[in-house]
């Protein structure tokens, strides 16, 4: 643009720069030639004709003296006709010198030569318009059968002056990635529902093998009264488990599959925080485990409220779950300057920093998870992160120093 | 000369020795990488182990030894200087860990300075746009010295984003800030890369910072232990 | 060693640039300060020697002694060598003139007269005489051959009659080339001869001799010596001869002394501002090391220790080669400028001779002492401030990295777009201190460039020609008022038969070339308004030049109709330096000297004005010619102002050279020799000023060169990190372009704008003092053009220069840099 065109003027000014240097030189050479041209006449008659020696230099040097409208008009059409008549110079020919002949020669010469050196360089550059449109049209046919790959390097292609081009290359190359990109996307996609599809088969076969034991088990004639209301508190306890493992895979799949819309409003965090931590209340207690909540005032913050508080539940659920019987978790709140930071503080088994990154990952449990006896999907923090990042807002986790886990949850403060 | 478009920086065979003989140092030691494009990836190393210099190759900054380095397909060490600063102006993103801003410029001229060198127009509302997210509308003329830390890398970040450029290449980026600045600079970062669709590629040894990534990359001793 | 001395050597080491520009600047400096004072003594002691061999070395003579009072001055205190001549006669050899006369050999000393062989005649028939004279005598010979030579003694205050005597050679003598070519000659003979033909009581000789002159340096100290020790033997003034030239050769004119500590302050002042000015702009750099040191324990005076002591370091380095460089420079300037003036013949041929010969040495070890110590001083003058500085620094403010002493904005009004162009801008105008002593710096030199290539190009030697010469050819008669061999030559004796008549005046028009002639008349005036024996004269101005006359009026009113009435005179305003009280319509009484009549005239002072030297020619009272020729009864011209077509015609001046030999009591000045001699002293003055600017300019660019240099070494960080983020080298370059340009713009801004206006009121005075006859003022142009043409290419130079410096590192490092 800008530049273009200066580069653009740059060019013409050296252009004209050049020709007025040659120009210039020329006409020099011409006068000095015709100078001495004349000077040659002028010392030929001198020499004949000493005497009219001041007058000839005059005549010659200084023409201003001589005051040519003397000569009346009747004298020199007398000289014409002397000329005409005796020496045979007719006034309608120009009689003019040989030399004058070669310049006028050499300067149309080389007026056609600039000529055709223009028309040269303009038809190259519409030649390379035309090339490059070529170009471009190739592209296209080929995005249009689907092939969005393949679009090679400007240089190869193009000449590298113009910057105008270059950017339409540019953002044609752009544009041929971002459909390669959504079209890898959609494959992504489709694979990751089948993965998807396979993970929870795979996940729901297992307390589906255990259901359905006990059901047996309690089929079976052979076991006692008693042991047969085992095998059903144990059937009822595995369809609870089965229900909240739907549960979470139902969410979770909607989620993957874009069928949930996260809609932040700018709500009361407290209410939040507290629908959440009403949820676990009751497991808490169970285990004996006290949960604090620390928030100054209430604060408006941009949140959907709905999965929001599902998020918290899923964090408050691990921090209770994971932590021994008679401990604290507490829940801070604090105003930072454009989010809001909620942590969540407990006193459980911990999580090791080599585990910090994979714990997001779906269907993960950690080590110590898996080996204390309380059940997990697995889901619940992948979840969280999802709904967290579509709001804007991020979660972290932090080991302490003494036993227990810090996760840290942002989200964006209300626009005031 | 195309890669899977999906890959959008391949780094093959990258070599980057410093000193010779004895004091011979690998930095960057035949090392592999592929970022996909889109993503956060967090590279994580003790100091030493030549993540810094990765970074500084990757964003063309410097020249390897040996091996090469994709970006969008485009093998960058193959363009000359001017052709690659070009290059990094359009394509890539910086932010370091400190010393982002141009202590005689204000906050609105240290974000519009690589429009600037680049010889494009500003657009007003974009800045603006930009300004919002980070939240320093009100500070557009405030000068570097009068900002905090967390201020300062905020539009550090802001004038990487500027330029929408494909990739965004952070140093520790939050080195110096405290835990709840780095908090809310990690969060901005995040929420404006996902918005654009950018891929990011942050160097930190804080694990967990690198929690926040979508995939991790471990470095050690100039090689690159992948996850 | 010392722990400050230590660190300010390593200082040195470590910060390269600054210091080599500093080097620099001193190595030129101390240079500069060894040349001045060792090519203005070496000049004088090259004249001092060739005067020694060409001019006679007595400091006066007294005419008219009797022996009685030979004696009694032989016997004064302060009479040193003295010598002895008598003129007993002339030889009658037609049109030659041989004198014949006794000196005695101490007074052949003195004469600087050497025999070439033989002895100085003893016996009264003994001669010393010269190839010449024996050619004119038509008697070749040797010594101890016999001649015979009719002479004229001096008997009775006059010539006697031809007597033909016998002598025998006992010297020969060298002819020297004007003895031949006007064929005058010099015989001597003895004491006894003179005793002998010439009775004693006429006999009289000149005394010569030399004042003691230990104490006595300067030439007026000795000139009031000798008409002191005149008083006291009662010898009149008019019998006192002074050898000025010599006097002033062999001792010192106080008038150079000042000029050259005005010269040599000039080189000090330029050195310390380009010192300091360095060091200001880096100084900030310093600051984080400063107030570390500071932290640790340094105490204030520790840290100016080592500020001065590293510049000191620095000095030591760089005196010795400036040192070295100012030896060398002087001998190829004196060399030079003896060269250039060789030509001029006579005098300066001996000069030449002397500086190749080597007798005079132009090492003056006082010199040298004078240049390193005032050297010194320069840098100490110049880190005075930078030290203080350095001390003040807290050492927190250190720690944090502030700028000295900046009062930072935190917020500003900025640009919606930034571009190169206002980057730079910007960071100019965030070290607008520092951007200002910088140009300041360059520019106060610049100026004074300005200033001095005014009031040179103002010298025209054409037209300082024209100032001191009317017309092409100005032609005068020889006045001479103390000649007692041609009393005729008083201007009171030549009124009455003025070689400028009339016949000369129509010969003279007569010769193809010549336009006219204009006659000025002079008429001799006293007064009591005059110091004893002091006189001026009446200079009468013919109608020609009445506009002149007008035109240069600066006080009163007057016009040429009224000069004409013999009752008005324009005084020149150069008479009021010595008689002050003078102004207009002031009443003189004058006595005019008219021939052998003196009469009163009453004056007044209708005006004052200011006229070229060739108008007035030291007759200040300037008259209508018409009104000074009725106040004299002969014939009073006394120039003859040949306006002429051409300002030279060789054979026009041929046929005028002729007329003036043949007259034999005129002398001609040409316009020529006034332009040759103005051109010449122009051109060695301009070449010398030029020489000694462009040095000095050279000085204060090292200024430039730290600034830039420094501004891209603070911001290295910065750039590195602009870079990282895609500002390419070429931009880089524009923006070190644009930065010099800016230095540049400024300095040439203020030094061709104020110079250009300071020059004037400096050519005012010039004019005025009529220095070089300075009168019309010409725009130093070429100067400007020159001056910004250098600078702009020093510049980019420059900029080319620090750009690829910068690009060297390569880009990591300099990101480096910033973490």
């Amino acid at each position: 643009m800008d530049r273009d065109r200066r580069q653009k003027i740059k060019k013409y000014f050296i252009v004209y720069l050049v020709f007025f240097v040659l120009f210039s030189v020329f006409l020099f050479v011409l006068g000095k030639y015709q100078i001495s041209k004349e000077r040659q006449k002028m010392f030929v008659l001198m020499n004949e004709h000493p005497e009219l020696e001041a007058e000839m230099i005059a005549m010659w040097e200084k023409p201003d003296s001589w005051n040519f409208g003397d000569i009346r008009f009747t004298e020199m059409e007398k000289m014409i006709e002397v000329l005409e008549d005796q020496y045979g110079y007719g006034a309608k020919g120009i009689d003019l010198e040989r030399s004058w002949w070669v310049f006028w020669g050499i300067g149309i010469l080389a007026g056609a030569l600039l000529t055709a050196a223009m028309a040269g360089i303009n038809d190259k550059k519409h030649r390379d318009s035309r090339e490059n449109l070529k170009a471009l049209y190739e592209s296209l046919e080929q995005f249009r059968k689907g092939e969005f790959g393949e679009i090679p390097d400007y240089e190869t292609v193009y000449r590298e002056d113009s910057e105008s081009w270059m950017k339409v290359w540019e953002s044609l190359r752009e544009l041929g990635v971002y459909f390669a990109e959504r079209k890898r996307i959609l494959m992504e996609e489709e694979n990751s529902i089948k993965a998807l599809i396979t993970d929870i088969s795979h996940q729901l076969k297992t307390p589906l093998a255990s259901l359905r034991m006990s059901h047996e088990m309690m089929t079976d004639t052979h076991f006692t009264e008693e042991e047969r209301r085992e095998f059903q508190d144990q059937e009822e306890k595995e369809i609870e488990k089965l229900e909240t493992l739907l549960k979470e895979l139902v969410n979770l799949s909607r989620m993957e599959a874009h069928m949930i819309q996260i809609r932040p409003s700018s709500a009361s965090l407290k209410k939040t925080i507290a629908g959440a931590v009403s949820q676990i209340y009751l497991k808490a207690r169970n285990k004996e485990i006290e949960i604090q909540v620390e928030m100054e005032e209430d604060l408006e913050v941009c949140h959907d409220v709905k999965w929001t508080e599902e998020v918290f539940v899923n964090i408050l659920d691990n921090s209770v779950k994971y932590s021994g019987e008679h401990t604290t978790v507490t829940v801070r709140v604090k105003r930072l300057v454009r989010n809001v930071l909620i942590e969540v503080e407990d006193e459980g088994i911990g999580i090791e920093k080599e585990e910090l990154s994979r714990i997001y990952h779906r269907f993960y449990r950690g080590e110590a998870a898996r080996r204390m006896e309380e059940e997990g999907a697995g889901v619940g923090l992948y979840l969280a992160r999802l709904i967290l990042e579509r709001q804007g807002g991020t979660i972290s986790a932090k080991q302490k120093q003494q036993k227990g886990t810090v996760f840290r949850v942002t989200l964006p403060a209300a626009i005031s | 000369m195309n890669k899977d478009s999906s890959k959008i920086l391949v780094v093959e065979d990258l070599v980057k020795y410093y000193g010779a003989g004895e004091n011979l140092v690998r930095a960057v030691d035949h090392t592999n990488l592929e970022i996909e494009r889109g993503k956060f990836t967090a590279v994580v190393g003790r100091s030493g182990s030549g993540k810094s210099t990765l970074l500084h190759l990757i964003g063309g900054l410097d020249r390897p030894d040996e091996g090469k380095v994709w970006i969008e397909g485009k093998d960058i060490f193959a363009l000359k200087d001017e052709r690659l600063a070009e290059f990094r102006r359009k394509k890539i993103g910086f932010v370091f860990q400190d010393f982002n801003l141009i202590p005689s410029l204000n906050v609105w001229e240290n974000i519009v300075l690589p429009l600037g060198l680049g010889g494009r127009k500003v657009k007003r509302e974009d800045v603006e746009e930009v300004l919002e997210k980070i939240g320093l509308m009100d500070k557009k003329e405030t000068m570097p010295n009068a900002l905090s830390g967390g201020q300062k890398q905020r539009t550090a970040i802001a004038r990487a984003l500027v330029t929408r450029p494909a990739i965004i290449l952070a140093d520790e980026p939050t080195g110096n800030l405290d835990s709840q600045t780095e908090l809310e600079v990690m969060s901005l970062l995040k929420s404006c890369v996902a918005d654009m669709g950018q891929t990011l590629v942050m160097i930190t040894h804080d694990e967990m910072i690198a929690q926040m990534a979508d995939r991790m990359v471990e470095i050690e001793d100039g090689k690159v232990v992948n996850y | 060693m010392k722990m400050t001395t230590r660190v300010a050597y390593d200082n040195m080491k470590y910060y390269k640039s600054r210091n080599i520009l500093t080097g620099i600047a001193i190595i030129l400096t101390t240079m500069l300060l060894l040349v001045i004072p060792t090519v203005g003594r070496g000049m004088v002691d090259l004249q001092f020697a060739a005067t020694n061999k060409v001019y006679p070395s007595w400091h006066a003579l007294y005419r008219g002694v009797d022996e009685e009072t030979v004696r009694k001055l032989a016997a004064h205190h302060d009479v040193a060598k003295y010598g002895l001549r008598s003129d007993a006669g002339y030889m009658s050899l037609g049109e030659a003139r041989a004198a014949m006369m006794f000196v005695d050999q101490p007074g052949m000393e003195l004469y600087r007269l050497e025999l070439s062989e033989g002895r100085l005649p003893e016996r009264e028939d003994e001669i010393v005489v010269s190839a010449g004279i024996l050619k004119e005598l038509g008697q070749p010979g040797g010594i101890g051959d016999t001649v015979t030579v009719p002479c004229q003694i001096f008997r009775n205050g006059e010539l006697d009659l031809t007597e033909e005597k016998e002598f025998q050679i006992c010297g020969l003598m060298e002819d020297s080339d004007s003895s031949r070519k006007e064929r005058v000659y010099t015989a001597l003979v003895s004491e006894a001869f003179l005793k002998k033909e010439i009775p004693a009581e006429e006999i009289s000789y000149r005394f010569l001799f030399q004042i003691l002159d230990e104490e006595k340096v300067t030439t007026l100290d000795i000139e009031d010596m000798i008409r002191e020790i005149a008083k006291q033997f009662q010898i009149p003034e008019n019998d006192i001869n002074i050898n000025t030239e010599y006097l002033a050769a062999n001792y010192v004119d106080p008038v150079m002394i000042p000029a050259i500590v005005v010269i040599m302050l000039i080189i000090v002042l330029a050195g310390v501002i380009t010192i300091y000015s360095i060091y200001y702009v880096s100084m900030n750099q310093r600051i984080q090391e400063f107030g570390r040191l500071k932290a640790i324990g340094a105490t204030k005076r520790q840290i100016r220790q080592i500020v001065l002591r590293e510049g000191l370091w620095v000095a030591a380095a760089a005196i010795p080669a400036g040192l070295l460089t100012g030896t060398l420079v002087s001998k190829v300037v004196v060399l030079l400028f003896v060269r250039v003036n060789e030509d001029r013949g006579g005098f300066m041929e001996v000069v030449g001779q002397v500086a190749r010969s080597g007798e005079v040495s132009f090492y003056y070890w006082w010199a040298y002492v004078l240049a390193v110590a005032v050297t010194l001083c320069t840098v100490y003058l110049s880190l005075l401030s930078p030290m203080h500085k350095a001390a003040k620094v807290s050492e927190v403010e250190a720690m944090r990295g502030q700028e000295m002493g900046k009062k930072t904005r935190s917020s500003r009004k900025g640009y919606e777009f930034i571009t190169i162009g206002r980057l730079t801008c910007r960071n100019l105008m965030d070290h607008k201190k520092k951007s200002a002593v910088t140009i300041l710096a360059m520019a106060v030199t610049g100026v004074f460039l300005m200033v001095v290539a005014t009031v040179l190009s103002c010298a025209d030697p054409g037209e300082s020609a024209d100032s001191s010469l009317v017309g092409q050819y100005e032609i005068s008669p020889v006045i001479e008022e103390n000649n007692r061999e041609h009393p005729e030559r008083k201007w009171t004796e030549i009124q009455k038969d003025n070689p400028l008549n009339e016949a000369l005046k129509q010969q003279i028009e007569g010769l193809p070339g010549v336009e006219r002639v204009d006659a000025f008349t002079s008429i001799r005036v006293t007064g009591d308004l005059f110091m004893e024996g002091d006189f001026t004269a009446i200079n009468g101005i013919p109608e020609e030049y009445a506009k002149e006359l007008e035109k240069g009026i600066v006080e009163g009113k007057v016009t040429y109709e009224e000069l004409k009435s013999g009752d008005k005179i324009i005084l020149e305003q150069a008479m009021q330096h010595w008689y002050p009280q003078l102004d207009v319509g002031s009443k003189l009484k004058l006595v005019v000297h008219d021939g052998d009549r003196k009469f009163e005239k009453d004056v007044e002072i209708a005006a004052i004005g200011n006229y070229r030297s060739g108008l007035v020619n030291y007759d200040y009272f300037i008259m209508a010619k018409e009104a000074a020729d009725r106040l004299s009864e002969y014939h009073s011209e006394s120039y003859f102002h040949v306006i002429a077509d051409q300002d030279y015609d060789q054979t026009l001046f041929e046929s005028l050279e002729q007329i003036v030999k043949e007259s034999g009591r005129l002398q001609m000045r040409t316009w020529k020799e006034e332009y040759d001699t103005w051109s010449m002293g122009m051109a060695m003055t301009s070449g010398a000023a030029y020489a000694f600017l462009g040095i000095l300019a050279l000085i204060s660019v090292m200024n430039l060169i730290n600034t830039m240099i420094n501004s891209v070494h603070v911001r290295k960080k910065e750039l590195g990190m602009m870079q990282a983020i895609g500002m390419s080298d070429s931009q880089l370059m524009k923006m070190l372009r644009m930065e010099g340009l800016f230095y540049t713009a400024g300095t040439l801004l203020i030094s061709v704008g104020l110079g250009s206006l300071a020059g004037y009121p400096v050519f005012l005075y010039a004019k005025a003092t009529k220095i070089f006859e300075i009168n019309s003022y010409h725009y130093p142009a070429k100067a400007a053009v020159i001056m910004a043409a250098a600078l702009l290419l020093i510049q980019l130079l420059l900029a080319v220069g620090i750009g690829k410096s910068v690009q060297k590192d390569s880009l990591i490092e300099r990101v480096r840099f910033s973490e």
